[in-house]
């Protein structure tokens, strides 16, 4: 079990910034998610952690010993690529062994880790196999296996699962997660896909052209994203403009086109200062009547569409923008139907333009 | 059968016949008894055979032949494989200089080459009165063989399979022996097969490069031809054959064909 940690790191590649100063740190024990839309640097991150790119700044450490210097193989780390990577000219034994091999491991001992690994993926009896022999399924387990039975001080996965049907995508999803508690490794998981970066990880880290947006849980950028990028990349949401009002309590007042809307706030503000607030669809509420109490704002139903659990409305507000709404698909409106749009205080959440 | 199988094996068929057809009749015509080298054979009979094996000059040009073919192998696939990791792995802004240079033996006449190779032996006043320019006449026209079967067989080879050697703890010298070379090891084999086929039965670098009162074996059945034409050269060309096929055989038996796919 290993701590990561990184400072100040950045990379470039001759013009190009891929990492733009990166701190981060990773407990033991701990499975973070690096997450962000193509090109956004989260394969670079993780080749430096691995010792594959030198950075050009900052330090990485692993339990407080600098290894920014090391080359891969002094690092002590087991990684597992999207393409699997298997050593083509050998059985799956063979490649099970060789991390084993480069460590001096005696014999009967190589023997006993591959049949305890090879349990431990699910993959018993198929240690004769060559991996041209196995489904792309199993590949990835053996890649997995592979680069745990060393007992790596880290786990780095590259978009393991990208090359897998939605399916087996799904069951290995768990199946990783549930391996890296069990063994209670450091796990670093590189994806794009922000659902297996919300389902497998204790944390987040949202990274947008080379720089981190955001780290939290998935509850964190789910319901409290940093910056307007963070929330339109990790589901859907609507975005208010405004300018902030004043505090009321615990909530903070923008005034928007629409009129006054409450939203909580990560970051203090001046009154006057220009702002943004984001909601997500399934977070406001629709009503057919003026409820009591809480503050509603006239719309008109545009569109339905039916999602099977959920109906999906397009809302036109008086100011002619227009809302995203979800909600179960019991209630019903129609087209046409004018509506009162419910904006809850404390699901709406104001959002930075850039990282801070 | 469908009339497009036919027409597919008929063509494949076509191809192979034009191909073996010339080589069978020179097979046929050199156990021929009679004293010109004609087809159809007068007789059946091992005489130029006895001829071809009796004769000095035949022997001393297939030695230099295979000798040269031997050495222009080892020494192509020892310049042409680290040539092909350079390009493939590290040569940077001036990758396709690299190997357009790499490849320009083979993109050149080879009569430029050789003359080429000859202008620059006199100037630095080597000339052609050892062997040594012909070995490395040789060796330039076969590195590009060798060069480029290495480079196809480095693309098949993901970088990934080596960095994930890496970081289970192999240096990069490690990495290479027991990863690397076993998985272009066919691209190897097969330039190196290319290589000594390429140099065993050259003409072009040969007539221009060979040293004085040396010759090759496919020069030497040129020579023979000017002056004779009984079928002796017909059972060198045959014996050449087999000494090719004797190269492929050997390669098969030693690391095996098969196993070149992993
Ligand atoms: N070896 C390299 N040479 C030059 N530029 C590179 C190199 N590797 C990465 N880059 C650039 O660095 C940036 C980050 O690349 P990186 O591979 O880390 O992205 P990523 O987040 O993993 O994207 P993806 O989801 O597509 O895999 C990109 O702009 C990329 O073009
Ligand atoms: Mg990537």
């Amino acid at each position: 079990m290993t701590r990561l940690s990184i400072e100040a790191l950045e990379k470039r590649f001759d013009a190009v910034r891929a990492i733009a100063g990166i701190d981060m740190e990773v407990a033991q024990g701990e499975f973070v998610a690096l997450l962000g839309p193509s090109g956004c640097g989260k394969t670079t991150t993780l080749r430096c952690i691995a010792g594959f790119e030198s950075p050009s700044a900052g330090t990485i450490c692993f339990d407080g010993d600098d290894v920014t210097g090391l080359p891969p193989e002094k690092r002590d780390i087991g990684m597992v690529f999207q393409n699997y990577a298997l050593f083509p000219h050998m059985t799956v034994n063979g490649n099970l062994a060789f991390g084993l091999e480069m460590r001096d491991i005696a014999a009967g001992e190589v023997q006993r880790r591959i049949a305890e690994v090879l349990g431990l993926v699910q993959l018993d009896g198929l240690g004769e196999r060559y991996p041209r022999q196995l489904s792309g399924g199993q590949q990835q387990r053996v890649a997995l296996a592979r680069a745990l039975v060393i007992h790596p001080k880290l786990l780095l996965l590259d978009e393991p699962l990208a090359n897998l049907d939605a399916k087996l995508r799904d069951e290995m999803r768990f199946f990783i997660r549930g391996l890296q508690k069990r063994i209670g490794i450091t796990a670093i998981y590189v994806t794009h896909d922000q659902a297996e970066a919300m389902v497998m990880s204790d944390r987040i880290v949202v990274m947008f052209d080379g720089i981190i947006h955001q780290l939290g849980t998935a509850e964190d950028v789910y319901d409290r994203p940093a910056t307007r990028a963070v929330a339109s990349f990790i589901g859907l949401s609507n975005f208010f403009e405004g300018t902030f009002s004043g505090q009321v309590g615990v909530h903070y007042g923008l005034d928007t086109a629409l009129g006054r809307i409450g939203c909580g706030a990560g970051f203090a503000l001046t009154p006057g200062q220009k702002a943004t607030a984001m909601i997500r669809p399934e977070a406001i509420g629709l009503a057919s009547a003026v409820p009591n109490g809480a503050a509603a704002f006239q719309g008109t139903v545009a569109e339905r569409y039916f999602l099977g659990n959920l109906a999906d409305y397009r809302i036109k507000m008086a100011d002619g923008s227009v809302l995203q709404v979800q909600q179960p698909a019991t209630a019903s409106f129609a087209p046409g139907a004018v509506v009162h749009v419910i904006l809850p205080a404390d699901r709406a959440w104001l959002v930075r333009e850039r990282a801070p | 059968m469908k009339p497009g199988r036919a027409a597919y094996l008929t063509s494949v068929a076509a191809v192979y016949v034009f191909l073996m057809l010339p080589i069978s009749i020179v097979v046929i015509a050199s156990f021929n008894s009679g004293k010109y080298l004609r087809f159809p054979p007068e007789g059946f009979s091992l005489r130029w055979y006895a001829q071809f094996f009796a004769s000095q000059p035949f022997m001393d040009a297939l030695e230099l032949s295979l000798v040269l073919a031997a050495v222009s192998t080892l020494a192509a696939t020892l310049i042409g494989t680290p040539a092909a990791l350079y390009y493939v792995r590290h040569a940077k802004n001036w990758r396709e200089t690299f190997r357009l240079y790499t490849l320009a033996p083979l993109l050149l006449p080879e009569i430029l080459t050789s003359i080429a190779l000859l202008f620059l032996y006199y100037q630095i006043g080597l000339g052609t009165k050892t062997v040594a320019g012909l070995y490395f006449g040789h060796i330039v026209i076969c590195v590009p063989f060798v060069f480029l079967q290495v480079t196809a067989s480095l693309y098949n080879l993901s970088p990934a399979v080596e960095e994930a050697a890496r970081s289970l703890g192999a240096s990069p010298a490690t990495v290479f022996r027991r990863i690397t070379l076993p998985l272009i090891k066919p691209g190897i084999i097969n330039g190196a097969l290319f290589a000594f086929i390429i140099s065993f039965d050259n003409v072009t670098i040969s007539l221009l490069l060979k040293g004085v009162g040396t010759t090759t074996l496919p020069m030497q059945v040129f020579d023979y031809l000017r002056w004779d034409f009984d079928p002796t050269t017909a059972a060198a060309s045959t014996v050449s054959i087999l000494m090719t096929l004797g190269a492929v055989l050997a390669v098969d038996r030693l690391v095996g064909l098969r196993a070149m796919r992993y």
